[in-house]
This record gives C-alpha cells, structure tokens and sequence, in this order.
C-alpha cells in the first residue's frame, strides 16, 4: 500500500543537491589562501617597520635650556653628590680639675672643720647649646638638583644629548648639520604656541621645511586626545609658516621634522 | 623580497644551503612546522572542519538564491493560471523550489482523490455532463502538503547542522591544541631551564597557533548558520503560506 505521493516526496528526498562541486570549489579556495600565505611578502601580516624617512624628531616643553656653554642641568633631576660638610663645632668639655691630695695638717677644731670649704677654683659646666645635639658623622649623600659638566655643546634651546628633562629628550642632531638653525626653528614656533591649556598630554606634529624655510605638509603625527591641544600645536607651526632657508651645508632639499609639543600642568 | 611562508620553503632546502640567520619560527608555517604532531592534527582537522564549512556555506547561499527566485516564478504561474495542469507543467522548470514539491503532493493527492470519486460511479464516466468530481477528503489533502512541506523542510536545512557543529566545536579544538602545546612549550622549557623572553614566546607563539585556526574555521560559520537559519524560517513560511492557499483553493473548487 502506498500512499498516491509518497513516491514523489521519496524523489525530492532523495534528490542530490550538487554539494560535491562546492566543496571541490572551497578545498580549491582553501588552498589559494594557504598558497597565498605562503608567498605574500612577510610585512602584508605584520605591522610595517617605522617609516625610515629621515625624519628628525624635536621635542617642546620643558624649561628653556642655557644658550651657551657646555654645562647644562643633568636632566633636571636630583643628583646624589657628596658633599663636604663644614666641620661641626664640638662642644668643649671642661674638666674639673681632680682634686687636691691630702695634705698633713693639723687638726682644727670641730667649729672649723664643720664649716664648708670653700672650692678653690669655680667649676664650669656644659655649654647650654651642647644639650641634646647629635654627634657629626662626617661627610654625607644629599639630594639634589646640580649642574655638572656633560661634556656637550648646548645649542640655546635645551637640545643637547644631555639636556633638559622631558625637554631635550629626544633630539636626532648628530646627523644634521646646523643646530642653531634648529634653535631659530624652535624659537620662533615656540612663540606660537599656547602652552598653557587645562589638559596635559602630548602632541607630535610633523612637517616638512622646505629649501625656501617655508613650512608645509602640517600634519598630526599623534594626537593627544584632546582637539584643543592637537590644535593648538597645528596652529603654532602654521603660524609660523616660514622660516629661514634651510642651510646651505643641508644637502636635501627638505627637512622632514617630527615635533613633539608636551603639554604640563 | 622576504615572503611569508619563507620557513616553509627553507625545509625545502639543504642544510647547507639554508641561510643560518633566519630559521624555523619566524613565520606562520615556520611554527607549524615546528609543531607537535597532535598540534599538526588538531590544525588538520580545523582545515577540513573550515573547507567543509565553507562549502556548505556558499552551497546554501546559492540554494536559497535559486529558490527565492523559483519561488516568486512559481507564484506567480500559479496565481495566474487557470488550472492545476498549467501548473504542473511548469513544475519541471522550476523543481529547485519548494513550493513545486509541496503542490505536486498536493495535485497527486487531489487527482488521486477526484479519480477515485470519478471510478465510484461504477460507469467509470460521469452519469452527466453536469456532474464533477468532487474531493472526498481535505483532510487527507491536508496532510499529503504537510507531509510534503516536512521533506522540503528537511531539504532546506539539509547540512546546516554543520556550520552550528563547526562553529561549537572549532573553538574548543583550536583551544585543545593551544593547551597541548603550551604543555610541550613548558616541558621544553623546562628542560633548557632558561626563562628567557626567547625561550618562551616561539613555544607559546605556536601553540596559539590552534585557537587562531579554530576561531578562523568558526566565525564564518556562525554568520552563515544564523543567516541561513533566517533565511530557512522565511521559506519555512512561504510553504506553510502556500499549502493553505492551495488547500482553499481545493476545498472551493472540489468540494461536494
């Protein structure tokens, strides 16, 4: 006994439905991709390496450092330096003079012996303001913040090797020729620039000088997160637009400047 | 210029040949083949859980592309014929929906019926030329379309259960190969007794390796289960919607 559709649900049941060609298509895929993995060049996966532009990299904020002069503040930071202490004023202390030894004498009468004698010499005592002072130790360790020779040439804007704090942390001048052209550069941006904002953070501009001195490609490199300081470093380096031409000793024709603007409390 | 999968090709090359400052483990297949043979396996199996996946998926997806469009052409000669004969004999070129399978159960159903009602006249013609057929059960009407729009359901999601059992499963293997290899990775680094940054990080790199591979097998395979999933409720309900027309249908033009 059969049911009159039965044999025609059997047949839609049974009907083949062409996965094979599919699945020959995705092995063919899978392949390609792996294929594809295999001979992609290696920074298609990875983040590509830091640009290698040469690009220098200034940094704004910070005390201005010394104009001249190979001394510099060490980084702004406290130094541990030994110190030569005066040498403290001992209290002197005075010995009473010891006693006298006995002498032979005659005996006195008990009126007489009873009576006090009178002390021959008066006996001083220790100095009121030797009470309760602790001892010297010698020289100590104190902290603080000292100058000491670094060795380097300060170009006026705090950018040396050693330079300031926070200020001339990062500066690449070895390879440029002409750091007091840096220096004017600094100078007159930092003009510009409001650094007094309620925020702290810090803002990396870059920019391109060209051969002329005129700045272009004013671009931020890295925001701070905040529009108001990202704006407002943007704004010190257009303000200035131009500077003056690049030296002659600077064999290229641009001068590609990354310039990072600390903004602190 | 440096590609991708250079450690694979380096295996590749003699041991004189290979250039000594770039070996194993700077690169993806580097690591797998470096690997364990269980870690090998567990990332085998995740291929074929993907490559079948991938298969069904695009399977599916063109499936239902030529059903919806099937389905609209099949309504519409439907709509616009006069007699269940023009349709069924449009049927053969529409047979990827399935509304086809769901009203030829129900025409067979009927012209089984109105047969048999045409043979109980005992003269095997019509007593008169005004008398008709007439269906004898829409019940029984009722469950043949039932009965067919159950195995068109089954045809519909036929192979889905794939994608839902990749997308559970693909996970926990990739992570099963991740853990057996941060086992290897620690008794290798057990043995060298160095806990170096260099040590540790190519056993650790390689073993997550497996969840990469797993999570790559199942996100696809999430997406399309659950797409194809909505896709299968709204065909679900043109045929639910289509066996009750015919049934009217049947019932206003058959009845006795």
């Amino acid at each position: 006994m059969r049911e009159a559709a039965s044999e025609l649900l059997v047949e839609r049941a049974r009907e083949g439905d062409g996965l094979r060609r599919t699945l020959l298509g995705s092995s063919a895929a899978h392949l390609f991709v792996i294929a594809t993995l295999l001979l992609a060049p290696a920074d298609w996966f990875s983040r590509p390496a830091e640009e290698t532009l040469d690009v220098m990299t200034l940094r704004l904020g910070g005390p201005e450092g010394p104009g001249v002069g190979g001394r510099t503040a060490l980084g702004g930071r406290p130094v541990q330096e030994v110190v030569t202490l005066p040498e403290a004023r001992r209290p002197q202390w005075i010995q009473p003079p010891a006693p006298a030894p006995p002498r032979m004498v005659l005996p006195v009468p008990e009126e007489v012996t009873r009576r006090r004698p009178e002390p021959e010499t008066e006996v001083p005592t220790v100095p009121e303001e030797a009470r309760g002072r602790r001892l010297t130790t010698g020289p100590e360790e104190v902290l603080g913040s000292t100058m000491a020779d670094t060795g380097v040439q300060g170009i006026g804007i705090g950018l040396s090797g050693g330079g300031l704090g926070g200020s001339g942390g990062e500066v690449a001048i070895e390879d440029f020729c002409c750091p007091e052209y840096l220096a004017t550069m600094l100078d007159l941006i930092r003009r510009r620039w409001d650094r007094h904002q309620r925020v702290t953070g810090t803002v990396i501009v870059r920019f391109e000088i060209g051969r002329s001195g005129r700045i272009d490609a004013v671009t931020v490199d890295r925001g701070s997160g905040y529009l108001a300081l990202d704006l407002a470093a943007q704004r010190a380096v257009l303000l200035t637009r131009q500077i003056q031409p690049l030296p002659e000793r600077f064999g290229q024709d641009t001068l590609n400047v990354r310039l990072t603007f600390e903004y602190r409390p | 210029m440096r590609i991708f999968g250079y450690p694979a090709f380096a295996i590749l090359q003699a041991p004189g040949e290979s250039d000594p400052g770039s070996g194993f483990g700077t690169g993806l297949l580097g690591l797998i083949a470096e690997s364990s043979l269980l870690s090998q396996g567990v990332l085998l199996s995740l291929l074929l859980l993907s490559i079948l996946s991938w298969a069904i998926s695009v399977f599916k997806l063109w499936q239902f592309r030529q059903i919806e469009g099937q389905t609209e052409t099949f309504i519409d000669v439907f709509r616009k014929s006069g007699r269940f004969s023009e349709v069924q004999a449009a049927c053969k070129s529409l047979a990827a929906s399935p509304l086809t399978g769901v009203f030829q159960a129900g025409y067979v159903e009927l012209n089984a019926q109105l047969r048999r009602s045409r043979d109980d006249d005992g003269s095997g013609g019509y007593r008169d030329a005004a008398a008709r057929p007439a269906l004898r059960s829409l019940d029984a009407l009722d469950r043949a379309l039932l009965r067919a729009a159950s195995v068109e359901m089954v045809r519909l999601e036929r192979h889905v259960p794939v994608l839902a059992t990749t997308a559970s499963i693909a996970p926990f293997i990739g992570l099963f190969g991740t853990v057996w290899g941060i086992i290897i990775a620690f008794q290798g680094i057990g043995e060298t007794g160095s806990t170096s940054l260099a040590v540790v990080a190519p056993g650790i790199a390689d073993a997550l390796v497996a969840t990469a591979a797993g999570l790559f097998a199942a996100i696809p395979a999430v997406y399309f289960y659950n797409h194809l999933t909505q896709k299968t409720k709204v065909v679900a309900s043109a045929i639910d919607d289509f066996a009750l027309e015919f049934l009217n249908i049947a019932e206003r033009n058959f009845s006795p």
